[in-house]
């Protein structure tokens, strides 16, 4: 698939701020629109510089230029003439393209353009203009061929650190920390002042759901309050970044950046079953305060530094691969290169933007339009990843998993299932059972009304059953002995399941048969299909049969008609069937076989080890590739060959270290913390400040290109990039500096001044009001409610492989149906959590370092209708309501759901609400009327919003 | 009722409207303004709100049929003479990349007999009998063009433009681009939708606003009788009846009002509130939308609600027509996932047709009655066809070189087929529709530029159609 810029971006680009010698802006639409398009798309197959198909090569503009230098494009004042349209009209001898005959539109767009003159860019962009210092209207397309100018260098991501000094201010209480002094000499400039201190008990809900995405609880409330010491709120900081909590609410921030999810996501969403080991990894970094250079370097080459005993990774560096390793991937895709490249796209795409805040993808089929970033760029980065398996087989095979055991511990606890599984493969080469089931179930299921009314005409009419059966019309003849254990089963009056057929008159009881055996037939195809996705799980995956899951059984409860037919076994269902029934059908030697065998399996299944070896979703290292670059990103078109190297831009200030290893990750990772690469020291500490302020110092956390936000204080970005890596790229002592600022500790007030001066509040004139996530939503329930549970890490999904097309288990798991913290919950792509999806959580497939908040209507009936929040809402009415008095109630439910006591009015009109609820409705008893004050609460603008 | 607002707070809401009117319209710098243009300003800044579309639009929703697996052209809507010559000789031209390389074999003709119907006299096979009745309504496209061989990449493709990225669906264009007239619905729904095969990316509004999102009406695994109970997640309150939630509602706002004094200069704070009142109506009326019940028999009839065969799809056809009367924009009806018949095409073919056949002409001919058909473009198509060639003897593989849909109503061409397949049904001949091109059309008989119709993100500006889509006129009425 290639992938194009659209229409638009190339109508903005004539408008842009740039010249071309002797072409008008217009001239370059239209050949941008008209041309370029059709001879990237429909021509430079084999019109190339390369192949030069008929001597002519569409594929560089020096080819376009030089093709119109030789005619082939005839004369501006008779179009029809040209060579070119004489070909796309199918008049003539040549006819192109050979695909088939272009649209009327399109040819027409391109007689317009010849008409025109046929302009064309040429190699002639003048020098570039000059770079504006941090506009964003001074973006200007690069020089094509990747050439990277003195402009480029200096942009202002791409440049050295500054280490600006704090600037000198006047208000002394402003003066003690760096930032602020940062802070308030730009707003200064502004003529604004920052907003007051916040109060004490805004400031700990505030600090609490940042650094642990949970409320505070009544009794920090109270210790914070009763805490006069000028260090108060430093000893809450630091109580909150040693809780394990801050792990699972900051390590949710890198996995949104890292698109993590627990399945392939593209065509049959495969589990990824070890997804949740990379996810607690995650976790454990952020609350080990792991330095940020040696997170990067085991995400990106953990394995390679786990070889290596001295580095003392071990195994974590290992499951910290997942990160590359869990991206979207297409297992039924049949075109296998692009199946592998799309697999490194994805890796370059998050790599690029979670690290080095850029966007290098684009340039997988051209050079990059606004950043200096060329294919060859892209294929230097690729060049890294192809010589990486994502793969066992690198195009083919499951995507890898790698046991966290010795290899001769893993090796026999794989031979010793393989044993069992080649058995299980043996019987089923005699006797498929479930596939035999099936087969059986096609045939019965045809039969079953007629089974029905026939053993009506028995039990009922007391017809004889020979006859009964001899004369029924049926697609299948009736058994006698089966019509019996109808005749058995149907005449029970008292089985739930056959209230339908009892109640049925002789009017309608062939339809209500036909229902029946629709019934079965729609049950029986759910459950064989079932089965067959967990036999091919089963039987898909090393040592499968100990992490596949238990087979799928019938529902009772959900299907009672067929249970009770096909599936019981006592009281036997009509069209029961045994292990044994099924074996006799077969000749007796062939029975022998098989029963032979059976033993010899489950003594197979008996020896085998049954601890389960820890295994973890990995990259490992492969072949070394020889890369070259794919001309628009065809991989049949061979370019250039390339190093396994970083982006050339970026090692204008750090050069690249040698190859060693086969696929260069090591080298990529040490060059990315390398002290003098300036960009991801800056992208990750502006993560960090948008995780306290909602919005970074840079408002596009994953772009810092030209397209990209411009920072709204460079000088502190840098300011803070610098501190960041002199504090040995430690995040918690980030957190520290950032929290303990008057900055951070600013009310969220503000008048129409400063609404009409700082609109956006880019110049952080107030604390930034900002909406909880749906993970904080539904913590903050679940721990109002008194419910949460805290335990960490794990998986909640055992299973593995596939779920059956139509099977509820391909949505992710209802948020509703656990108490556990809601990072916890696996993600299955295709089908995220309604109730994430609500909220704004995002994708889980491509990198996201910001979410965008919206407000909706259907979120609104999360909050007034969901289940989860009518108990949680119900569980503090119970907690309340062990008060005696009714204000201290209302003022235990305030402080559980907004943190704070309620002033008189709201008392008043709290107790006032819960009398008339009582008053006006029979049924509302006190607990009902207490639920339903709680519930308004917890559904308050003020719950979900924190200053 | 007390009132607790005026207990909790000592400003009524009238006055606060009028204030909040006044301080945004200073806020924005255009001196004092009125409510009503006021609520106009509000207008253009909710995505949701209706829109005129670029130039005069022919249709003014969408019902899109989807039959999930991949129903096979060559023995629905394209009959192929060629083949019923040659069957179980070679194919003799090269074959594509195909899914089940290595098991197709021979040519194979069609099992079914094609009959011509209609005053257009249309072949269609006797898989569709009912459908056939409706021929003259139909404009059969039978020179579709993808480029998904496996289905997840095809149903991506079909819906989303796109299987390499995840990209907003077509109903979210489609709402993005129109707005919607009702309220107290969602703009977007899909009825039983396939959880496989890219699931919910097949109606996500990927980044576009979440509220262009497809609402899923349950799932292709779910009974219709469990959808029934809440057709929309959180739909239904069960703690509460309306009188008694409409009470705790105003005491929801009461809070909201008094927090809102705290913080005058936060408009996003009205919008929550508001978006709670929005919730409590929708709660009624999409309930009221839902039940099918009160329709009369001969409706029932008509949709084939009284046979366990055709309930299901029934069902899934006449809600669509309500929704399209509730002016519900994009609506979406799934046969999943039946249609992939690698093998034993005749017999599976058959009952998935017969599942679907008398709905789908019950809903045609129910639009055309109500005067909806006009105004109304339905769709039907699978996310590709079938290869002329068999797979193991009686089945066929996928085939996204050249397959057939049909649509009706909502100015196309009735009663005409569009574009054909090569002599084999293997690739598209004449007039080729690429789903850029399909999507191109759709969005142009609903009045929409695809050209225009854009959206920024991540710096550039996007589109259904990336940088390729071609309207073909010809199907236009």
């Amino acid at each position: 698939m290639r992938s194009f810029l659209p229409l638009t971006y190339f109508a903005f680009l004539a408008v842009g701020a740039f010249s071309v010698r002797g072409q008008t802006p217009a001239q370059l639409e239209i050949f941008e629109k008209n041309a370029r398009p059709i001879f990237s798309d429909k021509c430079q197959g084999c019109h190339n510089a390369k192949l030069k198909s008929g001597g002519l090569d569409l594929g560089s503009l020096a080819g376009i230029k030089q093709a119109a230098t030789e005619g082939f494009f005839g004369n501006a004042s008779e179009p029809e003439k040209s060579l070119l349209l004489e070909a796309l009209s199918y008049t003539g001898r040549v006819k192109m393209p050979p695909q088939g005959k272009l649209p009327a539109e399109t040819i027409a767009g391109l007689r317009d353009w010849v008409a025109a003159g046929a302009p064309s860019l040429a190699a002639s962009i003048e020098k570039p203009a000059p770079e504006g210092p941090e506009s964003a209207t001074s973006v200007r397309p690069v020089a094509l061929r990747g050439i990277i100018t003195e402009g480029d260098k200096k942009f202002w991501s791409f440049r050295p650190l500054a280490h600006p000094v704090p600037p000198h201010v006047s208000r002394t209480d402003w003066a003690e920390n760096p930032i602020d002094r940062f802070i308030l000499a730009n707003l200064a400039k502004s003529g604004i002042e920052p907003a007051p201190p916040a109060g004490k008990t805004t400031l700990l809900r505030r600090a609490t759901f940042d650094l642990t995405g949970l409320p505070p609880s009544e009794k920090e409330i109270q210790n914070f309050l009763a805490d006069n010491s000028p260090h108060a709120f430093e000893t809450v900081v630091d109580r909150l970044l040693a809780s394990p909590r801050y792990g699972e609410r900051w390590g949710r921030h890198w996995l949104d950046v890292m698109r993590y999810a627990d399945s392939t996501g593209s065509d049959e969403d495969h589990r990824y079953p070890h997804a949740w080991r990379y996810r607690d990894y995650v976790v454990q970094s952020f609350n080990d305060d792991m330095p940020y250079n040696q997170f990067v370097r085991e995400q990106l080459a953990g394995d390679i530094l786990a070889a290596d005993q001295k580095s003392g990774v071990g195994y974590r560096g290992i499951v910290a691969t997942g990160f590359l390793a869990l991206g979207k991937k297409a297992l039924a895709q049949k075109d296998l290169p692009l199946k592998r490249y799309d697999v490194v796209d994805d890796q370059i795409d998050v790599t690029a933007k979670a690290f080095l805040g850029l966007t290098v993808t684009c340039a997988r089929c051209h050079d990059h339009k606004f950043d200096p970033i060329a294919t060859k760029d892209y294929y230097s980065m690729a060049a890294i990843f192809a010589s990486t398996l994502s793969y066992e087989k690198g195009e083919t095979g499951d995507p890898i998993q790698t046991p966290l055991a010795p290899a001769a511990e893993y090796a026999a606890f794989e031979k010793a299932w393989s044993d069992v599984l080649n058995l299980d493969k043996k019987i089923a080469d005699v006797i498929d059972f479930d596939k035999q089931a099936t087969k059986d179930r096609a045939i019965q299921e045809k039969s079953i009304s007629a089974y029905m009314l026939a053993a009506y005409r028995v039990y009922a009419a007391g017809e004889p059953a020979a006859q009964v059966a001899a004369d029924t019309k049926a697609d299948t003849k009736l058994d006698e002995r089966k019509l019996a254990s109808w005749v058995d089963y149907l005449k029970v009056k008292t089985r739930p399941e056959l209230a339908k057929w009892h109640a049925a008159g002789a009017a309608d009881r062939a339809k209500v048969a036909d229902n029946y055996q629709q019934e079965f037939h729609r049950a029986a195809y759910q459950y064989d299909q079932d089965v067959s996705w967990w036999r091919q799980a089963y039987r898909s995956f090393p040592a499968a049969g100990k992490v596949a899951g238990a087979r799928p059984v019938v529902s009772q409860e959900k299907e009672p008609f067929f249970y009770a037919v096909a599936a019981s076994e006592s009281p036997r269902g009509p069209f029961y069937q045994s292990e044994d029934d099924q074996l006799n059908t077969l000749s007796p030697e062939k029975a022998a076989e098989v029963r032979a065998l059976i033993v010899q399996r489950n003594e197979a299944e008996r020896l085998a080890p049954k601890r389960e070896i820890a295994m973890a979703c990995t990259v490992k290292e492969g072949p070394t590739m020889d890369q070259k670059v794919f001309l628009r990103g065809d991989y049949h078109n061979l370019g250039d060959p390339v190093q396994r190297t970083a982006p050339s831009i970026l090692r204008v200030n750090a050069p690249s270290p040698e190859v060693k290893t086969n696929s260069g990750r090591l080298e990529l990772a040490d060059w990315i913390v390398d002290l003098r690469n300036p960009i991801p020291s800056r992208v990750m500490a502006n993560r960090i400040w948008q995780g306290h302020f909602g919005e970074g110092i840079v408002r596009t956390p994953d772009n810092f290109g030209k397209l990209g936000d411009r920072p709204s204080n460079p000088e502190l970005l840098d300011f803070l990039a610098t501190q960041f890596m002199e504090n040995g790229w430690s995040i918690k002592k980030m957190h520290r500096l950032i929290m303990l600022s008057k900055t951070y500790r600013m009310s969220a007030e503000y008048d129409l001044d400063k609404k009409t001066k700082d609109p956006e509040n880019r110049l952080l004139s107030r604390f930034p009001r900002q909406r909880l996530s749906i993970e904080e939503i539904r913590d903050a329930y679940l721990a109002i409610g008194g419910n949460l549970d805290l335990a960490m890490g794990g998986t909640l999904d055992p299973g593995v492989g596939t779920d059956g097309e139509t099977s509820a288990s391909r949505i992710s798991m209802n948020p509703e149906s656990t108490n556990r913290r809601s990072i916890y919950l696996p993600l299955r792509r295709s089908n995220l959590p309604t109730l994430y999806m609500l909220f704004d959580f995002g994708d889980a497939t491509s990198p996201e370092g910001k979410r965008n908040p919206t407000t909706v209507a259907t979120q609104a009936l999360f909050v007034m209708n969901s289940p989860l929040v009518d108990r949680e809402a119900k569980s503090l009415a119970d907690r309340v309501l062990r008060n005696k008095k009714d204000s201290r109630r209302i003022e235990e439910a305030y402080v559980s759901v907004l943190d704070r006591r309620p002033d008189p009015n709201e008392i008043d009109a709290g107790l006032t609400y819960i009398q008339s609820m009582r008053r006006k409705w029979k049924g509302v008893d006190e607990e009902k009327a207490w639920q339903s004050f709680c519930h308004a609460l917890m559904a308050s603008n003020e719950f979900i919003y924190v200053y | 009722m007390m009132d607790i607002n005026s207990l909790i707070t000592k400003a009524p809401k009238a006055s606060q409207l009028s204030r909040r009117a006044m301080l945004r319209a200073a806020g924005c710098g255009f001196g004092f303004m009125g409510l009503g243009s006021m609520l106009a300003q509000a207008a253009e800044i909710d995505p949701l709100a209706p829109k005129s579309p670029a130039f005069p639009a022919k249709a003014k929703r969408v019902i899109f049929l989807f039959m999930h697996g991949g129903p096979s052209s060559i023995d629905t809507f394209d009959p192929k003479p060629y083949l019923i010559a040659n069957d179980g000789k070679p194919l003799p031209i090269k074959q594509p990349l195909t899914f089940a390389a290595g098991k197709t074999g021979a040519l194979m003709k069609s099992p079914w007999e094609f009959k011509q119907s209609g005053q257009c006299g249309l072949p269609v096979s006797d898989l569709f009998p009912h459908v056939r009745e409706c021929i003259d309504d139909l404009c059969v496209v039978r020179s579709m063009v993808g480029e998904g061989v496996d289905h997840g990449a095809a149903l991506l493709q079909t819906f989303t433009g796109t299987f390499t990225f995840t990209r907003p669906s077509i109903g979210s264009w489609v709402l993005y681009g129109l707005g919607t007239e009702n309220r107290n619905l969602p703009g977007y729904i899909t009825i039983k939708p396939a959880l496989s095969h890219g699931g919910a990316k097949n109606w996500s509004s990927g980044f576009l606003p979440g509220s262009v999102q497809g609402t899923a009406i349950g799932h292709a695994g779910m009974q219709v009788a469990d959808i029934k109970k809440e057709p929309i997640e959180y739909l239904i309150n069960r703690g509460l009846d309306r009188e008694q939630q409409r009470y705790e509602l105003d005491m929801i706002q009461a809070i909201n009002r008094k927090h809102h004094e705290l913080w005058k200069q936060d408009d996003e704070l009205e919008t929550r509130i508001q978006s709670f009142e929005m919730a409590f109506r929708m709660q009624a009326e999409a309930q009221k939308v839902f039940d099918v019940s009160k329709e009369s028999d001969a409706t029932k009839e008509l949709y084939g609600l009284n046979d366990p065969k055709t309930a299901d799809f029934g069902w899934q056809c006449l809600l669509a027509r309500r929704l399209a009367e509730n002016d519900v924009r994009f609506i979406q009806c799934t046969h999943s996932y039946k249609w992939d018949q690698h093998s034993d095409l005749f017999a599976k073919h058959n009952e998935n047709a017969a599942e679907v056949d008398k709905p789908i002409a019950g809903l045609l001919k129910d639009l055309k009655a109500r005067g909806l058909l006009n105004d109304t473009l339905v769709i039907w198509s699978g996310e590709f066809g079938r290869t002329p060639v068999s797979e193991g003897g009686n089945g066929r593989d996928h085939n996204p070189y050249g397959y057939s849909m049909w649509m009706a109503g909502g100015g196309v061409k009735p009663g005409t087929a569009y574009g054909s397949t090569d002599e084999f049904g293997y690739h598209a001949a004449e007039n080729r529709m690429h789903i850029h091109d399909f999507h191109a059309t759709v969005l142009a008989l609903l009045g929409l530029d695809h050209e225009k119709l854009t959206y920024k993100y991540s710096g550039r500006d996007f589109r259904l159609t990336d940088v390729a889509g071609n309207v073909h006129k010809g199907v236009f009425a």
